[in-house]
């Protein structure tokens, strides 16, 4: 695996669909990719997020955790496919919920993706490519193998301590632990089982990857930290308690 | 000192001599100092079997008993003599013929040390001054610290005397111990957990009995005292229990989320809008 990137380097050359010559996505690829965005309260900006999406992808899987506000209704009306979860279970269960949703439906791919606008649709695809190739059968995005534009110094900080956290608790070299932007085989997804409900299910997912035996690989993507994503993402203290849940969850089986 | 009293035939002033100097040193403690070493000539220097408590009382046994020994809360009823050191008979508890009755408590006066190691039949004599050894009633007139001989004559030991706390805590885990046997004999709960709970009940109410026994088992253990190893193993459970209750709340919490995705998928909103040119699919199988 490439390592991650320090300031001011030459960029990694991204896998970018234009630049491979070698490979085309199968045209049918729309119609067995379901796209799942788990959301909570963002009203705002869910309708946008899913109408960009539904371009390229039609097979969006809306499933609102639980929001307060009308995340719903907005998804309702732009999404194929909207869920709710009638009390808040956490970004994992709603996940889990769509990657079942989408495996009834009869999904080949299932790629998960964020709700605020920090993902591009272009990296879907890319996420994709490797998976369609028969290479593996989990792509996970990584911002740091391509440009990040506008990380947060915290942000990044805390980013790298979860880099090897995730190296010594589970033994997977990886450049971004935490990304929403991930790609999974129908096989590949009916191997994972999201249980903690909680922020702690990036580090059960890396785990249950391992632990299936099957291949998966890192794909550079580029993440738009907006104003709005900012204040939404996790700080360096939730970062912790992610840590002790995921630490008691292991115990506690 | 000694070569004193050796010359005087006074051995009230000589024993004074010894043990003043003592007392005094010690003013303001409550553990009195214990004359260790007896006079010269009192019965005791021609006595070799004289032992000594852990508080330096000297004592020496005239006949051995061999019956019970006491223990802590039991209460003891023994006639007790006490004697001048010329050996004349100060007091006595058979003038009333009535003998005397105490609980050893664990509150010990340097006296009751001497009576604790005694066995049923046995008579001992100890050798205190007399505000230190058994109560002598005001009308014997002797000066607190004259030196004397008490011999103790131990006629029973009686069984225990509960306490209040020892009563109602036993009747309560009596209660527990039939209840959790009974639970566990019925099936309401675990075979393991009914075991443990059961034992548990009996170890506290034979702690509760007899305080010795969690003693014991620390001084074993290398544990100061017994209540300090009550402590730690009480302390290690609660965290058992507590990680065992936040495993349950876990599984709580996952099959919470288990119905609401069901509910969820079950009431899924699906959109043909526009944008959707495809015909629906037919979900197929798995």
């Amino acid at each position: 695996m490439p390592e991650p990137l320090g300031e001011g380097l030459p960029a990694f050359p991204r896998a970018d669909i234009d630049t491979m010559a070698d490979f085309l996505l199968p045209h049918d690829i729309a119609e067995k990719t379901f796209i799942v965005i788990a959301a909570y309260n963002e009203e705002t900006c869910i309708a946008d997020v899913v109408t960009q999406v539904r371009q390229q992808f039609p097979n969006v899987v809306v499933v609102d955790d639980g929001s307060t506000d009308a995340t719903y209704a907005n998804a309702k009306r732009a999404s194929k496919y909207t869920l709710r979860h009638f009390v808040n279970r956490g970004q994992g269960a709603a996940l889990q919920t769509g990657i079942e949703f989408a495996l009834d439906k009869g999904a080949e791919y299932i790629v998960t993706f964020d709700a605020d606008g920090q993902h591009r649709v272009e990296d879907i695809e890319h996420l994709l490519a490797p998976l369609c190739r028969g290479e593996c059968h989990y792509a996970l995005g990584s911002r740091f193998l391509g440009t990040a534009d506008g990380v947060p110094f915290s942000k990044k900080m805390t980013l790298r301590l979860a880099v090897l956290f995730t190296r010594v608790i589970n033994r997977v070299q990886l450049t971004d632990t935490h990304n929403g932007l991930r790609a999974f085989s129908r096989q590949g997804a009916k191997r994972v089982q999201i249980t903690l409900d909680r922020m702690a299910h990036a580090s059960e997912l890396i785990d249950q990857i391992r632990h299936s035996g099957l291949a998966y690989t890192e794909v550079p993507v580029q993440i738009r930290y907006t104003e709005y994503s900012i204040e939404k993402g996790q700080n360096p203290l939730g970062a912790f308690r992610i840590v002790m849940q995921y630490l008691l969850g292991r115990i506690s089986r | 000192m000694t070569a004193l009293a050796q010359t005087t035939r006074q051995p009230l002033v000589a024993l004074l001599a010894a043990v003043l100097p003592a007392l005094m040193a010690h003013p303001a403690t409550a553990q009195e100092q214990i004359p260790s070493a007896p006079a010269a000539d009192l019965e005791a220097s021609e006595n070799p079997a004289v032992l000594y408590t852990p508080s330096g009382v000297a004592y020496w046994d005239v006949v051995e008993g061999k019956g019970d020994q006491p223990r802590l809360n039991t209460a003891v009823r023994l006639h007790f003599r006490a004697m001048s050191p010329d050996n004349t008979r100060v007091y006595s508890t058979t003038e009333q013929a009535r003998p005397m009755t105490i609980v050893l408590d664990g509150a010990q006066a340097a006296w009751v040390e001497a009576l604790a190691t005694m066995k049923v039949g046995g008579k001992r004599r100890i050798q205190l001054p007399a505000r230190l050894g058994p109560p002598l009633p005001d009308r014997v007139g002797v000066a607190p610290d004259s030196p004397l001989v008490f011999e103790l004559d131990l006629i029973e030991v009686r069984g225990r005397a509960l306490t209040g706390f020892q009563a109602l805590a036993l009747i309560v885990l009596a209660v527990l111990f039939v209840g959790s046997v009974a639970a566990t004999a019925k099936g309401w709960i675990r075979r393991r957990a009914g075991i443990a709970w059961t034992l548990v009940w009996a170890a506290a109410a034979i702690a509760i009995v007899r305080p010795d026994f969690t003693a014991v088992i620390a001084k074993w253990l290398g544990i100061g005292r017994g209540a300090d190893l009550v402590l730690y193993c009480a302390v290690v459970t609660m965290l058992v229990g507590f990680l065992m209750v936040y495993s349950r709340l876990s599984n709580l919490r996952r099959e919470m989320t288990l119905l609401v995705r069901h509910f969820a998928i079950r009431d899924a909103h699906v959109n043909e809008g526009p944008g959707d040119t495809k015909p629906t699919r037919k979900s197929g199988g798995s």
